[in-house]
Formats: C-alpha cells, structure tokens, sequence
C-alpha cells in the first residue's frame, strides 16, 4: 500500500502544480474582452491545503478588483454599488490579514467611491469622509506608537542614557582610542543600544 | 496493475504538464508551478547567508542574535511582515528608536524588488525635529510596527512596485477610456519595502548633535545611520530568503537617492545574476568640492551634508562607497553615474524625473541662496529654483545621454505633488508626447529592454500643462496639502 500512498500524493502535488499553473485569466485578458464580463469558471483546488486556498484567494481578490472597473462604466448604478460593497468588505479583510498594505487601500477605496458616485457633490461628500476616515486613523495610529514609545522601558532607558552619553562625549577633551569624537559617540551609543535592549 | 499506471501516468503527465507550462511565461529566478506549490507548503530557505568576510570592514553585514524575535514567518506569503532589527544589526531610526523593514514575500520567484522610501532629508534640528515652516525628513518618530496599514499622507503617495494590486490603469477605466491592463512585471516579486526614518538619504553614518535655535529645549541627538540601517536590512535578506534571480532596486525622492548611493554594495554583496536600478527624481547632481555655485547649484547643499552625515569621514560612507566602485570620485559625487555604469557594465540602469520638479529642487536649493529664501513672491521663488535646477538637470541629462546602460527619461510636468516623482500613484502623465512615449516605456525598456536604455527628454512643458485637470491629482494634492 505504501507506494499507493506515496503516488497518491505525487498525484496531488503534481495536480496542484498544474491547478498553480492553470493559466490566470489575466494573462490573457485583453480589456475589449473583459468589458463583456464572462463568468468563467475557475479551476477547483484538487489539493485542500489551507496555504494553497489562501493563496488562490488573495490571487481571485486582485483579479476581482480589475474586473470589477473595467466592467464598472457597463454597469447598471444598484450592481454596481452591491459590487463595490462587496470589494470593500473584501478589502476590510485584506487589510486586517495585512496582504494589502494602507496606500493600495486608500487608491483603491477612493477609486471605488469615484466609481460608485455619480453626482459630483455627493462623490466630493463621499471622498470628504474617506479623507476624515483616513486622517483619524493616522492620527491613531501615529499617537499610539508614541506613546508605546514613551511607556517601553528599553527605550526610554536608552534615551536616559544616551543623554548621559552625549554630555559627557561632547565635554571630553580628548578622545580615547584615537578615533574621532563621532566615532567614538557613535560606539558609545551603540553600546548603550545593545545593553538597553538587552534586558 | 491498471490502477497503478494510471496514477504513475497522471504524476508523470501533471509533473510534466507544472514543469512545462512555466516555460511560457517564466522568467530567471521564477519558479516552477510545482516549486510554487512546494512553497506554499514548505518555504525554501536561504541559499546565500552572509559570510564570514562579510561581517568585517567598516560596513559590516551584521545579522540578528540568535534567537531574536524578528516576527518573520516564512510561510506568511503575500503578507505585509514587518521585519525587527536588533541593536546588534547598527539598525537605528534618527530618534534612537528601533529600525525595520518590511517584506511581502512570494512563493513564485526569487526575484525582489527594493524599494527605499522617500521622505526629504535633514540636517539641523528645525528640519529633523519635524518643525512647520521647513521642509524636513519623514517619520521623526521612527517606526510603527504596523506602518504599512496606517493611513498617513506618504502612504497615498503609494507607488505601483509596492503591492500587488494592478491598480495602474484605474483612472482610464474610470473615465472610459482605454485601459493598459498589463501588470509591472515585478507586480509578483517579492517586495522589500525600506523605511526612511535617519533624513539622510539613506547613505549618511553620524550622531548628530543639533542645538536648539531658540534656546528652549535641549540639542537634539538624530543617527544619521541610512547606511547602517540599508547594510542590516542586506544581512537580514541574505540569512532568510533565497538570493534573488533578478533584482531591482528603486525608490522615489530620497528613496531614489538611496537606491543609487547602495546600488554598488548592494549588488556585488547580493550577487543576483540581473540586476536593476530605477532612480525616481533621487538625483545626484555633479558638484565637485568647491566649485562654484554659479555652475554647480547643488554644490552648498552637498558641503552642508557632507559635514552633517559624516559622508567624507575616514573609512565612512564616500570612501566605502569608492572601495564598492573604483571609478566615483570622492570629490564630485556625481560621478556615481558613470562609475556604475561602468562597473557593472550587464546591468540595466534607469534615472527619471520631472524638469518642473520643485520639491527636490526646494530641498536643494532653497536655504542655500538667499535670493530664493528671501524671494519676494512664490512666483519668483518657483522660476529661480527651475532655473538651478534646470543648470543641474541638462548636465545629468549630457551625463546619461554618454551612458548606454544608464538611461535617463526626463518628462516635464505633472500636476501631482509638485511634479515630483514620476512613478508614484500611478504612471500616467509622464509622457514625452513629441516622441510618442510614456513612463512605462521606460521602466518596460530599464527592466526589459536590449541593447542601449532608452534615453528621453521633453523640450516643452506646454503639451503637459494644456491637460484637462485630473481629479485624483487634485483629491491627492488636497489629502497632502492638508496633512491628513
């Protein structure tokens, strides 16, 4: 039986190798084809891998994106804003699995409004509160790491000491070891770094 | 019996069918569909870690300690990972908080991309403490972990080789008009992104200690340790990933600057069969020590930060630069150019950027003539740094046009960021109508190309300027402009 086993997962990992290398439908998409949106089946993952799903997933994601504005200007308004609603929960997901980094998201969520909003008013409305929604998660963002960096230990005790280090360098009338003053800062520092960090 | 041939036959022709199919499309250093899913399954590990020799010299390649917590998961593909440096690495932001990158790894090539974050640069404590009113360096604060899910203004500024998204053609398709679909061809590489946080074009190695003007707080002590921290990352991708088939190395603005200043190391010490450079407006202009201003516009600004990087120290940055590249001149650093061209004479090398740039050319020249510090109106400001700025293009343009492997594509206008960085958002608009070409051209030509790259430059502005206004520039302009 063992050689039964051992083929079948050649099998397998033959036949997901080939399912990997089925081509995308990118490749070979030219947009006035694409505008029609044909709902092409995709192949079916012979190899239940969660490694490999993910993969496929986050390659139908890009995939879908494109599709979805090439075909948008084609669509009637109620498909498609339930399409692009269906991107944006996509894209919550993406961003929390951080496979899509902030400025992909941001280009993207302002494209979609622009997609999505017709009426110029209610689109500058729309991009208002986006551009809020981005400057308050900045603002988060950025207050929260400082104060993670006024609270971590290791760091404030490296500031303490580089302060210490960099009073007493600059006072120093002659520098040890033949090295310049900077040299000799700088290792100084980079010791203190290492000690600090240490603990 | 039948059993057993039929599955050795489906092996056989799957195995045969993944190990064929690439030859389609494949590329050095991409892998096989079958390798792909022996990947995603088991991730391949390091085949060129840093060496012994490596670790000596004035830059080392110095690694993590054994059993740091990096926060690497080699099977986490197509996932922002955020990569820590420990302090053993020489990594260091400019506050003297902990440097780290960030990868996206992909489990279909070796091949990477480089990407160095831009960000301005500085040199005295109103610029590097951030202070309104100067024009100073990304990220005083160092930083955060998660950067690369944060909505801050840089982000907007996204370029198209970071990511995976194929987002270049999203305002055509908006407006109706014909798309070009076709993804980079490093949209699947893996992506190394490089955080700027030491204001000094990633290629400064000095603790800097600025006193305040006003009196008020205490000096401020900011590593300009760009070169350090580009030597840490290096070891960092040598221990962990395979050495890349083909690599690229880019960045706009400072991260431009960056990617020139470390090509040379970066490239003999990774040993990639093909490499790549794509300087986006991180231009260094020639300026021998010395010379006059008059003809050399970028000369004050290199005297200032030669001295405040540390570049022209005894074993520092410019001379190990020379030892990395025998033909740059110490004294001039514009001879960067043709001394890469020359050393690495297989390579295909890349500079563009904007004649109407007035970001890098008010870092350049701004606080350094008094006539444009002082100027009485933001007309006269703009038209007196074109002109220092139009001195040091046309001699970089003369530079590259006597380079076969170093193209330059110098477009006009864009009406995005004050026109500079050509490959930001997207690539539209950097056109040079009256040769019938675009930006993508270029980079197609810089990463794709035969024979001599592509050499281009725009003689008017005007054809840029007559474009109907484009309103994702003036959403973009307007998210920058109010700081988010």
């Amino acid at each position: 039986m063992r050689w039964l086993v051992a083929i079948a997962v050649a099998c397998g990992l033959g036949l997901g190798g080939l399912w990997l290398a089925w081509p995308r439908p990118h490749a070979a998409a030219s947009p006035a084809v694409v505008v029609s949106a044909p709902q092409v089946p995709r192949p079916v993952a012979p190899v239940d891998n969660a490694a490999i799903r993910d993969y496929r997933e986050r390659e139908r994601f890009g995939q879908d994106v494109e599709d979805f504005f090439v075909r948008a200007p084609r669509l009637d308004p109620l498909t498609r804003q339930r399409q692009a609603d269906a991107l944006r929960e996509e894209l919550r997901r993406r961003e929390a699995d951080r496979s899509i980094s902030a400025g992909e998201s941001m280009n993207l969520q302002i494209a979609l409004v622009r997609a999505t909003v017709d009426d110029p008013q209610a689109q500058a409305s729309a991009l208002a509160a986006l551009a809020e929604h981005f400057r308050t998660d900045a603002e988060q963002a950025n207050q929260a790491w400082q104060q993670h960096l006024a609270t971590d230990p290791q760091f404030q005790r490296y500031k303490q000491d580089e302060r210490r280090i960099v009073e007493t360098v600059m006072a120093m009338p002659v520098i040890p070891g033949g090295v310049s003053r900077d040299a000799y800062l700088r290792e100084q520092l980079q010791h203190a770094r290492e000690m600090a960090y240490r603990q | 019996m039948s059993l057993r041939r039929t599955s050795l036959a489906a092996l056989l022709g799957g195995f045969l069918l993944c190990n064929a199919a690439p030859a389609l499309h494949a590329e050095e250093g991409d892998y096989t569909p079958l390798q792909v899913l022996l990947n995603l399954i088991s991730p391949p590990r390091a085949d060129h870690p840093v060496t012994p020799d490596q670790r000596l010299g004035p830059y080392p390649l110095l690694s993590n300690p054994a059993g740091f917590a990096d926060g690497f998961k080699p099977g986490a593909y197509d996932q922002w990972q955020t990569i820590q440096l420990a302090p053993e690495t020489g990594a260091i932001c400019g506050n003297g908080s902990p440097y780290k990158f960030f990868l996206l790894r992909s489990a279909q090539t070796t091949n990477t991309v480089i990407y160095m974050e831009g960000g301005g640069a500085c040199w005295d404590y109103g610029s590097c403490t951030g202070q309104s009113g100067i024009r100073g360096a990304r990220n005083p604060n160092g930083i955060p972990d998660n950067y690369m899910t944060i909505s801050n203004p840089g982000a907007l500024l996204v370029s198209p080789f970071v990511g995976r998204l194929n987002l270049l053609d999203l305002v055509n398709l908006l407006n109706g008009e014909k798309p070009q679909l076709q993804p980079l061809k490093t949209q699947q590489w893996n992506i190394v992104y490089v955080p700027y946080c030491t204001g000094d074009i990633y290629s400064g190695d000095r603790v800097a200690v600025y006193p305040d003007p006003s009196g008020q707080h205490e000096p401020l002590v900011w590593h300009h340790n760009g070169l350090r921290n580009e030597r840490a990352v290096l070891a960092w991708l040598k221990d962990h990933l395979p050495r890349p088939g083909q690599m690229l190395s880019t960045g706009c603005s400072a991260g431009g600057t960056g990617s020139l200043t470390n090509y040379a190391a970066r490239r003999k010490d990774m040993g990639s069969p093909r490499s790549f450079l794509l300087d986006d407006s991180g231009p260094i202009f020639s300026a021998p020590a010395g010379g006059s201003p008059a003809n050399y516009p970028s000369e004050p600004l290199f005297a200032q930060i030669r001295q405040a990087w540390g570049l022209d120290d005894a074993n520092g940055p410019l001379s190990t630069l020379q030892h990395y590249l025998p033909g740059f001149d110490r004294s001039d650093m514009g001879s960067i150019y043709p001394a890469l061209s020359a050393e690495f004479p297989a390579d295909r090398l890349g500079h563009t950027h904007f004649w109407q740039d007035l970001n890098y050319s008010s870092y350049s020249y701004e606080r350094f003539y008094p006539e444009i510090a002082h100027a009485p109106d933001e007309a006269t400001k703009e038209r007196l740094i074109h002109q220092l700025w139009a001195i040091d293009t046309n001699r970089l343009r003369q530079t590259t046009d006597g380079l076969s492997n170093f193209g330059g594509y110098f477009p006009q206008y864009r009406a995005l960021n004050e026109s500079h960085c050509t490959t930001i958002v997207d690539l539209r608009n950097g056109d040079i109508q009256a040769q019938h070409l675009e930006l993508i051209d270029f980079i197609n030509n810089v990463l794709d190309g035969q024979g001599r790259v592509l050499h281009a430059s725009e003689a008017s502005d005007a054809a840029d300027r007559a474009k109907p206004v484009d309103a994702l520039y003036v959403l973009v302009n307007q998210l920058l402009s109010n700081g988010l």
